[in-house]
């Protein structure tokens, strides 16, 4: 139910999809999220395995590179509009936020 | 090379749902001076180690099968993910991963609490399968076959009656299983759900689960042998051979499991094997079951006393027999239904044609004896086989009974009650109450009489049929005879019952 499941984004699946804007394997991706976020998102082994494995089989990212069991992967056009779509839902929260205590 | 005798093993009682408690047993177990090393399906193995704190990690990876063997291809890439991060690996076993690390603030390996959940409440679906809906299913089954066909029947037999104990237990067992997990799957993802993580569902500890299977084994043997040893009824022991077997099973499943390892064989072959040693011990337990019971059936009959009663001479004298199982007293009746005198001696010879012989339905908490039913007469040159009682040469009569007997007299009272009903037939009293005529009334019990002159209808003649019941506070017999009694036999029955 990879649909159901991608309906919103969780803050790490928003930053992964955001990392692999740029050609990267699955260990640069936990590296530039870390440091993206100042160590406030930590992504661990084990979810950005299942993750990656998540977005490739919804098409939101595609594999670009095997090196041994080293993976790269970038962003489809599909990740990109599921990226956009989750920027407006939360530039709406934050509008409504703003609407009330702004 | 590993030095096997250094190594301890552990028993520790987990599941798929209590992970974290594990993790934190393998960490008090590195603090002491222990490092896990292995998991083999029953015990932790650990081996000497400098006494340190180690941060432990336990997955589930479920992109590999529960009867893995070996890591296949994406589980080797998982691991390899796992120790770029940091982590070292240890193990694994089916879907379960180990590592450890020496970092106790390095970013735990599963960051997603609800993807996390969402593996542990996969993986733990066998289980839920197994212990929520098979277990329960065949227990209702057993149920239905125990308690619908013929409930009298827990009273009549240890193995029914223990049966009815276990078989109810694990029906039990599986309600309260489903109430749990339902309870703990809320309270987790109402944890998840404010970011408190998930909640390790609780387990007893192995020795509470190993002693409680030994409880209940011994129980259920033990009283096999008790009620052997009380009854003279041999056929309970056979739950000992049944105990042995249950506990000579999880090894060879745990080793069968170790070969497939050895072997690296495939899920699917490890699971055909599991299953196959499973059916397998089944067969077996079958065979070494109706073994037992052909050997004690042999063993009871060198004990059993039977009364035969010689149809030639009841053509001659118009005798019939028959035996109350208390203290084996032998009544002979004459043609009119006197009670005349013989010596216990008069056994009957083998071959006389015509016999009438005890049986027994069970030595329990209730004892039901009764006459045979299969008739063969072979009288002056006439052979002829009959099923069922009721007949008779016209010049002798025919008598056939049923006695219940318990020191419990309430169970004789659900004896009655059930006859009342007459809703079961199978194995129960069936005798027309209400229809009776109530020949004695005594402080100790009462005698009942139900005669229908149509009752036993046969081609040529219509024979009589007198339904007898004497009811005492221990005691239920059932006869039926071809002929009236007179007074004083009714009297010297009656007097004899307990």
């Amino acid at each position: 139910m990879a649909r159901a499941k991608f309906q919103t984004l969780t803050e790490q699946m928003f930053y992964i999809l955001l990392c692999l804007r740029e050609e990267c394997c699955g260990m640069d991706v936990m590296e530039k999220v870390a440091s993206m976020t100042n160590g406030y998102i930590q992504i661990g082994a084990g979810t950005m395995y299942t993750l990656l494995a998540d977005f490739q089989k919804s098409g939101m990212i595609e594999e670009t590179a095997v090196e041994g069991r080293k993976r790269s992967y970038r962003i489809t056009g599909k990740g990109r509009d599921m990226l956009a779509q989750e920027y407006e839902r939360l530039q709406r929260q934050i509008k409504d936020y703003e609407n009330i205590y702004g | 090379m590993k030095e096997k005798s250094k190594q301890i093993r552990r028993y520790f009682s987990f599941g798929y749902d209590s992970l974290d408690t594990l993790k934190h047993y393998l960490e008090d177990m590195a603090k002491q001076g222990w490092m896990f090393v292995e998991y083999t399906g029953m015990r932790l193995v650990f081996e000497p180690c400098e006494a340190r704190e180690l941060n432990f990690a336990v997955e589930i990876f479920d992109k590999t099968s529960q009867y893995a063997t070996f890591c296949n291809e994406e589980n080797l890439e998982y691991i390899e993910y796992c120790e770029q991060a940091g982590w070292h690996y240890i193990s694994s076993f089916g879907v379960l991963q180990f590592f450890y690390s020496e970092d106790l603030e390095l970013t735990p390996i599963e960051t997603d609490d609800r993807m996390k959940w969402e593996s542990i409440w996969k993986a733990g679906k066998p289980n839920r399968f197994s212990i929520g809906l098979i277990l329960p299913l065949c227990a209702i089954l057993q149920l239905f076959t125990i308690l619908g066909m013929n409930p009298m029947g827990i009273f009549l037999s240890y193995i029914n009656f223990a049966n009815l104990i276990v078989w109810s237990a694990l029906l039990i067992n599986g309600i309260v299983y489903w109430i749990r997990t339902l309870l703990w799957r809320k309270r987790c993802l109402k944890s998840i759900e404010a970011g408190e993580g998930i909640i390790p569902q609780k387990h007893m500890t192995a020795r509470q689960g190993y002693t409680l299977l030994a409880v209940i084994l011994c129980l259920w043997s033990g009283g096999g042998i008790l009620t052997a040893v009380i009854t003279g009824d041999h056929s309970p022991i056979m739950i000992c051979v049944i105990c042995v077997l249950v506990v000579l099973m999880l090894p060879v499943i745990l080793w069968a499991r170790r070969l497939a390892v050895r072997l690296k064989l495939s899920p699917s072959m490890n699971l055909f094997m599991q299953l196959a040693l499973g059916i397998g011990f089944g067969f077996l337990l079958m065979v070494a079951a109706v073994v037992m019971v052909l050997f004690l059936s042999l063993w009871d009959e060198q004990g059993h006393s039977e009364w035969e009663f010689s149809a030639k001479e009841a053509g001659k004298k118009g005798e019939v027999s028959f035996t109350v199982p208390v203290d084996d007293v032998a009544f002979f009746f004459d043609a009119a239904g006197n009670l005349i005198e013989q010596p216990q001696e008069k056994r009957a010879r083998k071959d006389s044609g015509y016999s009438t012989k005890r049986e027994s339905e069970g030595h329990f908490l209730l004892q039901l004896d009764f006459s045979s039913q299969t008739l063969i007469w072979n009288y002056a040159g006439y052979k002829q086989e009959k099923v069922f009682a009721g007949m008779f040469p016209t010049e002798g009569i025919d008598v056939h009974y049923e006695m219940y007997q318990s020191r419990f007299a309430c169970l004789l009272d659900l004896v009655e009650w059930w006859g009342r009903k007459g809703r079961i037939s199978q194995g129960s009293l069936n005798y027309p109450f209400e229809k009776a005529e109530v020949l004695r009334t005594e402080e100790t019990g009462k005698v009942y009489c139900y005669y229908d002159e149509n009752a036993v209808t046969r081609e040529e003649e219509d024979f009589e049929y007198y339904q007898y019941l004497f009811r005492k506070e221990h005691s239920i017999l059932k006869l039926l005879c071809s002929q009236e009694l007179p007074e004083e036999t009714l009297e010297e029955l009656y007097q004899i019952l307990p």
